[in-house]
């Protein structure tokens, strides 16, 4: 249902339930970009959206959720249409390839957390950095930002069953990136 | 240890939960998306569990991972300001 807010009141929710997310969601749109200009342009066309829908805001509930919403579809509409990332198409054949139950069997199973703990960072970055959109996408949502299945579900519009497959097969690859990464350091 | 009997991967062990449904829960039990019961047996199962245990504390470990070393991008300088420009309305003449 749509609010009638007051001038003031829709810069208040602005400012104190908007703003501060602003940092989430510019490395939100960076990890989907990868280009600081198109990551500038991405959150700033989100947060004037989220001023002009303001009313369908209801003041007090989650607004982070509801700016990762925006985000993620102006990032599907204006953005992915443009960019070299994979088509629906290629995706939904890693996803089915990826629900395979073989596949799980297949996950190495010797890359160990204390190698995890030693890596400096950029293999983890880079790791996740080359992960279809889709999959990238559920792990910087729940494992970067903390959202819960559910808001995930909703920030996607997927159920939550697709939620919980699609972040198990993400990071079933994001393991066996990293154990690429370890082997060719001579980790393992 | 819950692999070595005959019961490896479908049967329950003293944790209430087989080998195969703890292996398949540990990301949701991670996430902190499992009830308190299934919680409770998978946090069982862990601890007499060494390939669980050791998957339990890959995961976990890529995760925080994860959270301390990508998330450290700065917001260029001038964007909060070019969004609330262009969000208040232009003064009257």
């Amino acid at each position: 249902m749509k609010k009638d807010y007051s001038r003031k009141e829709k810069n208040d929710i602005f400012e104190e339930e908007f703003l501060p997310h602003i940092h989430s969601m510019y490395n939100f749109a960076y990890r989907l970009t990868f280009n600081e200009d198109d990551s500038k342009d991405l959150v700033q066309d989100t947060y004037l959206k989220a001023f002009r829908f303001i009313e369908s805001f209801e003041k007090g509930t989650n607004a982070k959720a509801w700016l990762f919403r925006i985000l993620k579809n102006s990032f599907i509409n204006d953005f992915r249409k443009k960019s070299k990332e994979p088509s629906k198409l290629d995706y939904q054949e890693v996803e089915t390839y990826y629900n395979s139950d073989d596949v799980d069997e297949k996950i190495t199973t010797d890359l160990r957390a204390e190698t995890v703990q030693d890596m400096i960072g950029d293999e983890i970055s880079n790791a996740l950095n080359s992960l279809d959109v889709d999959f990238r996408t559920v792990i910087i949502l729940c494992d970067l930002e903390g959202f819960k299945y559910d808001e995930m579900a909703k920030i996607l519009d997927v159920p939550i069953g697709t939620v919980r497959s699609r972040l198990h097969r993400a990071r079933n690859l994001l393991k066996e990136k990293l154990t690429e990464y370890a082997r060719k350091m001579g980790y393992s | 240890m819950c692999c070595n009997n005959s019961n490896k991967n479908t049967g329950n062990d003293s944790s209430g939960i087989s080998h195969k449904d703890c292996m398949d829960l540990l990301y949701q039990f991670l996430d902190n998306e499992v009830d308190d019961k299934v919680g409770g047996q998978v946090h069982e199962h862990i601890k007499i569990c060494m390939p669980c245990y050791e998957r339990y504390n890959l995961d976990k470990a890529i995760k925080e991972m994860l959270k301390t070393k990508c998330i450290g991008k700065q917001v260029p300088k001038d964007l909060i300001q070019s969004i609330k420009v262009q969000i208040t309305p232009p003064s009257p003449k």
